[in-house]
């Protein structure tokens, strides 16, 4: 029986070394982080470039050797991040009513053409024919 | 009717079709299909005329392509194996070579960069031909490692001496 148990482990421990995964380093782990927090708030509609190209200079940083410098760089992207997080949810907000602002003009058009075309079609229609004179 | 009743429908048509699509337009999910793209350059960051033989143990310049549209920003890295025939990635696994060289890049939704890269050659287990393997891996921050994309390019040189 244990050494069932041993041949499953090992066995479960290969299939394991198989997958295409690799862990990543403390800095690979802390830029995920802040790239997890930039897509939720990039996901609400806040423009994220800005720390985007600040997570690009420190990973820019890292790769020269200049680790201390890229830690700075890391440090800077998260409180970028802090602060767009407190506009988040208004831009959401504020994203979600120009959506369903356009979405309720967009489906007035038709109805206002069935109602209103009519009548402008005949008020420009008498209007540039109004000094007609009719003769019997 | 002054107005024609056929233009009128017409018309009415036109602006309900119109309508519908600016509404699925304004509706649509942000990024229905996501998936990332590497390309491999010449040493001028162009399609073609990449080098055919090169001397053993030297360095090549070439240029990779990486576009990100999953629909959300990306922290990617490729790796740099020489592999053979036998040992080339495939779409779900990456090559079992070992990794030679390996770059960082951050991207945003939409972004793609172009970036020149000079990379060492050498023949592996004595073989002449042999593949430069340039994987795609993208950083899941929630599982806190790196996954392959299943995205590669490869390209094959006569290694002389």
């Amino acid at each position: 029986m244990k050494y069932a148990y041993t041949v499953y482990i090992a066995l479960l421990v290969l299939a394991l070394s198989a997958l295409p995964v690799v862990q990543g380093s403390d800095f690979d782990s802390e830029v995920g982080v802040l790239v997890e927090e930039a897509g939720r708030l990039y996901s609400k509609g806040v423009d994220v470039a800005v720390v985007i190209e600040k997570l690009d200079n420190a990973i820019a940083l890292y790769e020269s050797g200049r680790v201390d410098e890229a830690y700075v760089a890391l440090s800077e992207a998260r409180s970028m991040i802090m602060d767009l997080s407190s506009i988040a949810d208004r831009v959401y907000y504020y994203n979600t009513m120009v959506k369903a602002v356009t979405v309720a003009v967009l489906a007035v058009i038709p109805i206002a053409i069935y109602i209103l075309l009519p009548r402008i079609y005949l008020y420009v229609w008498f209007k540039t024919r109004r000094k007609w004179i009719v003769r019997g | 009717m002054l107005l024609d009743e056929e233009v009128f429908a017409v018309i009415l048509a036109v602006s309900i079709i119109a309508s519908a699509l600016g509404i699925a337009l304004t509706l649509k999910p942000g990024n229905p299909e996501p998936f990332t793209a590497i390309g491999l350059l010449n040493e001028e960051c162009k399609i073609g005329e990449y080098p055919e033989v090169v001397v053993n143990n030297s360095f090549i310049k070439l240029c990779i392509y990486l576009a990100n549209y999953l629909g959300k920003p990306g922290y990617f890295r490729v790796v740099y194996r020489i592999a053979l025939n036998e040992t080339l990635p495939s779409n779900t696994t990456s090559s079992p070579e070992n990794m030679v060289k390996e770059w960082r890049i951050m991207l945003g939704d939409g972004e793609n960069k172009t970036f020149p890269i000079n990379v060492p050659v050498y023949s592996l287990r004595g073989e002449t031909r042999v593949a430069l393997v340039f994987e795609l891996w993208v950083y899941d921050g929630s599982a806190n490692t790196w996954t392959y994309t299943g995205r590669w390019n490869h390209l094959y040189v006569n290694i002389t001496v």
